[in-house]
């Protein structure tokens, strides 16, 4: 199989790469009208459910156009990862907001000046580094990957080797690190939980220490 | 068109009704009219509908007293038609409701014009405020019971049209997440004379009772087919007077078939037989590591000081204390769900006064709920067992329903628990 | 992997066809099931999707005060999308819908776009029932994601790929499930959690009143039961590439094998769905991050072993 699939990414690495076709480029905008009408909408909906959703689907989106971009996995994972961060903020939202379900309208904007400042500034900030920065011209060829890789892994791992170069271990390592560091941080600020019935061993042996 | 479409509409109505879904609400005293309705679902393929919005029709086991007519009336109101209603006070009146049932369901002229008639919004839509959208309270805010954050609290009535729960028990629950705050016991009695249970109680129907509640228990638990053998057993332990159906017909437990149909009524024998299935089945539950990890544990609430004293030292001690207070002792004095549940399963265990055993669970349960989230709460309440048709009419009046639910009169009622616990949270 | 063919768009219609079909298998199966422990006929228990779906279809929908209609109708459709969305990268033998390169992060992301449907199933109808529903699903939620997705992750790197085609063509002879059998098993713990029904899924049960179906009447219920259904059918059929050897096996055709993998293993979940009881979400999340998970982990670095030592 290996030998099938280098001799086909041998023929796509010498195939020059057409330049963006015009459905990928109509795909691209679309997605990013989409991504940013959904993006507005948050502001105007009057229930925190519908806000917090429109945001996945602002992002979700998003993760389409990228996909259209030929970024695959980066993509997929921005879907991926936005939905559920989505869903878990959802619960936050209405935890920390607190009204019935679908129930009380609400404004979704506070402190609008500031706010807007805030936003235009950024823009503007944005938008000039765009312009400003040299961007490198795009070759007509598409970046190598590892051998089997189609076009959309390659630009990835091309992506992930221009973001991490040789750290690519260390952030690895450190990951696991970071995920165990918030699990215990969350555990050790939560004075009492559900699982304080078994004790501090978690064996449900300790005696209840007032008692 | 509409002609062409009428075979069609008349096939699936058929086969709709084939599997119908049938909302039993028990009022006390008509344990033996529902265990009798259940038994005749199991025969027709049809099944018990788990809320009113899966149900096609409601058959109210017993004869409700006063306090039920509104109750009744929402229920009805909350059904999606077709629809169709009826009601049993005795096992003998079981086939022909549920042939009732079948015939309502499958008039289609009917059923169009009742669906003509009525607007699917609930009817006690009002336009509301700013802080009554739609005519409904918002859910306010409440110190949580676990980390002193404010949540969203809700009020919630748990019964008394619910599967599996004690007939006519209204547990009025303040609900932080799916914890339960505080509750607040109410029971809507029957009309018919409560003696009548009494006496089927006497008359050795409590083993198939306590058969009842640990299918309860283990159909909330998620473990159908040993629930469906804990029904086999009860409808075999039950007085041959209880029984409406032809003992031909009847379901039971392939040991017992033969039995049942060849002596009907040879009351000692087959007491025995369905002891001994009993006690086989209580080995089955207690062998059973799965639902042993499952249940254990079920009745632990999280943190709850359980007495003054101790919700005092709580609130003088040091945060990073205050977890343990109550736990322990709950964790070794309260029997939890399974233990419960054993216990419904030992053929020899005597139940010698119900009515005074469930004035007190029910008093106890306030108390007990607190912390808990609502399905432990189910399980809880179905292992307890609480038989509301054996209370006294002391016990019922201790326990009538009342209509003020503001703040004050929860908390009047929502006992010590809840003024510990905003005791301690703002402490 | 050259041998597998991208299909033209119509052939979804197939797909959901055959889906569907195995649907209806898995909850007649489940029916006959249940008749029997209760002591009727199996056969008639069989029935039970049929009669289930003409009676729904004849019921009506049932709205309740001050719902959020729209994200309420946005879940309900989207449970029947979903199993599409997961079935569209597997490979039928040579034919496949969607030849994506990251189809198994494709069926990831599919998956816990389920979070986001639960939740607003459970949302939309403005009552408590519902509402406890979606947010017991949500709290364990990341406890069996998080396994699943290593579990994922060891056939992905067993055989270099992302793209299904190509990690079900990486196992002939010796299939991923006899050599990373924990991450099979966590899997299919995995598969039983995302298809909203029996014990490890808390969203639903007898002691939430039904949970999210609980005010759910007519087409909106049956979809949401379809959904389900097709969920479990779909964690099978996407399995099959994975940890069972995709198409190959002797005397029958690929297309032909990838079905019979797929419907003894969604029957195998079924059979083993009725046999546990509800797990409470605080039960499950103990065994999630300190059983699955670390067995997840160390599948994974198990396999990674043997493809560093293999090359």
């Amino acid at each position: 199989m290996s030998l099938a699939f280098s001799e086909m990414s041998s023929v796509v690495l010498e195939t020059p790469l057409p330049d963006l076709s015009v459905l990928r480029g109509v795909a691209v905008t679309a997605l990013g009208v989409v991504a940013v009408v959904t993006g507005a909408l948050v502001f105007k909906v009057d229930s925190m459910a519908r806000a917090t959703y429109l945001l996945a689907a602002s992002f979700v989106a998003v993760g389409a156009a990228v996909v259209a971009l030929h970024l695959d996995y980066v993509g997929v994972v921005v879907v991926l990862m936005m939905l559920m961060e989505m869903a878990v903020m959802g619960v936050f939202m209405v935890m920390l907001m607190g009204m019935n379900p679908a129930l009380m309208p609400m404004s979704m904007v506070h402190s609008k000046r500031r706010a807007l400042v805030a936003a235009g500034a950024s823009f503007v900030v944005l938008a000039v580094g765009i312009l400003l920065v040299d961007w490198p011209q795009r070759s007509s060829v598409p970046p190598e990957g590892p051998a089997g890789s189609t076009e959309g892994g390659a630009t990835t791992y091309s992506l992930g080797d221009a973001l991490m170069g040789d750290h690519m271990l260390v952030m690895m390592v450190v990951s696991p690190v970071m995920l165990a560091t918030i699990v215990a941080g969350v555990v050790l600020a939560q004075a009492q939980g559900r699982y304080a019935r078994l004790g501090d061993d978690l064996r449900g042996t300790t005696q209840g220490g007032r008692r | 068109m509409a002609v062409s479409l009428r075979p069609l509409q008349r096939v699936l109505a058929r086969w709709a009704v084939r599997g119908t879904a049938v909302l039993l609400v028990e009022v006390p005293g008509g344990w033996a009219a529902r265990a009798a309705v259940e038994r005749a679902l199991v025969e027709r393929g049809w099944r018990a509908a788990s809320s009113p919005a899966d149900a096609d029709a409601v058959v109210v086991c017993g004869t409700p007293g006063e306090s039920w007519g509104e109750v009744l009336e929402r229920t009805w109101e909350q059904m999606p038609g077709p629809r169709a209603r009826a009601s049993v006070s005795a096992p003998s009146e079981v086939p022909g409701a549920l042939e009732g049932l079948a015939a309502s369901l499958l008039d289609d002229d009917a059923q169009r014009a009742d669906a003509a008639s009525r607007d699917l919004v609930p009817a006690d839509v009002e336009n509301g405020d700013d802080m009554h959208p739609a005519g409904l309270d918002l859910a306010g805010g409440e110190d949580d019971l676990r980390d002193g954050l404010e949540m969203d609290v809700l009020r919630v009535p748990l019964g008394p049209v619910l599967p599996d729960w004690p007939a006519g028990l209204v547990l009025r629950t303040v609900l932080s997440g799916d914890v339960v705050v505080r509750a607040r016991v109410e029971v809507l009695a029957g009309a018919a004379a409560r003696r009548d249970s009494a006496d089927d109680a006497r008359r050795g129907d409590d083993v198939a009772r306590r058969l009842d509640a640990a299918a309860q228990v283990l159909r909330l638990a998620g473990a159908d087919d040993v629930a469906a053998r804990a029904v086999h057993l009860r409808d075999a332990a039950l007085p041959a007077g209880l029984r409406s159906l032809s003992p031909r017909s009847a379901p039971s437990p392939s040991g017992l078939r033969s039995l049942l149909t060849s002596s009907r009524g040879a009351g000692a024998e087959e007491a025995h037989e369905v002891r001994g299935e009993a006690a086989r089945l209580r080995g089955r539950v207690e062998r059973s590591r799965v639902l042993a990890w499952a249940l254990r544990e079920a009745d632990v609430a999280t943190s709850s000081p359980t007495s003054g004293a101790e919700s005092d030292a709580a609130q003088a001690s040091a945060p990073g204390d205050l977890r343990d207070v109550g736990l322990d002792a709950r964790r070794r004095t309260r029997d939890d769900v399974r233990t419960l549940l054993l216990g419904l399963l030992d053929p020899d265990a005597r139940d010698d006064d119900p009515g005074r055993r469930t004035r007190a669970a029910l008093e106890a349960l306030p108390e007990r709920l607190v912390g808990v989230d609502v399905v432990t709460a189910r399980l809880l309440v179905a292992a307890l067992d609480l038989r509301t048709d054996a209370l006294g009419d002391d016990d019922l009046a201790a326990f009538a329903p009342r209509d003020d639910e503001d703040e004050d009169g929860d908390e009047a009622d929502g006992g010590d628990a809840h003024a510990h616990h905003h005791g301690h949270a703002h402490g | 992997m050259g041998d597998v063919v991208q299909v033209a768009v119509p052939w979804v219609l197939l797909a959901a066809v055959l889906l569907g079909v195995a649907a209806l298998g898995v909850t007649a199966l489940d029916g006959a099931l249940a008749a029997r422990a209760a002591g009727r006929s199996a056969s008639v228990g069989a029935q039970h999707p049929l009669v289930e779906t003409a009676r729904l279809l004849r019921q009506r929908r049932r709205t309740t005060v001050a719902a959020d209609t729209l994200l309420r109708h946005v879940a309900v459709g989207g449970f029947v999308v979903a199993p599409l969305l997961m079935v569209a990268v597997v490979p039928l033998g040579e034919w496949v819908l969607a030849d994506a390169s990251v189809g198994v992060v494709w069926f990831n992301a599919v998956d816990v776009l389920v979070w986001v449907l639960v939740w607003l199933a459970g949302w939309g109808p403005n009552a408590a029932w519902s509402l406890t529903g979606g947010y017991r699903f949500l709290a364990q939620a990341m406890a069996y994601e998080l396994p699943l997705m290593f579990a994922l992750t060891a056939p992905a790197v067993a055989a270099g790929s992302l793209r299904v085609g190509d990690v079900a063509a990486a196992q002939p002879g010796l299939p991923h499930v006899v050599w990373m059998p924990v991450a099979f098993v966590v899997y299919c713990t995995g598969v039983l959690a995302f298809s909203v029904r029996g014990p490890l899924s808390p969203a639903g049960g007898a002691a939430i009143s039904g949970g999210v179906l609980a005010e759910l009447s007519g087409v909106d219920r049956l979809l949401v039961l379809a959904g389900r259904a097709g969920l479990l059918v779909a964690g099978a059929a996407f399995a099959v590439p994975l940890f069972l050897g995709g198409g190959s096996g002797p005397l029958l055709p690929g297309w032909l094998w990838v079905l019979v993998k797929t419907a003894l293993l969604a029957a195998a979940l079924v059979v083993v769905r009725r046999r546990l009881p509800d797990v409470r979400p605080e039960r499950f999340l103990a065994l999630g991050w300190t059983v699955l998970l670390p067995a997840a982990l160390l599948q994974l670095l198990v396999v990674s072993v043997v493809v560093v030592v293999r090359s």
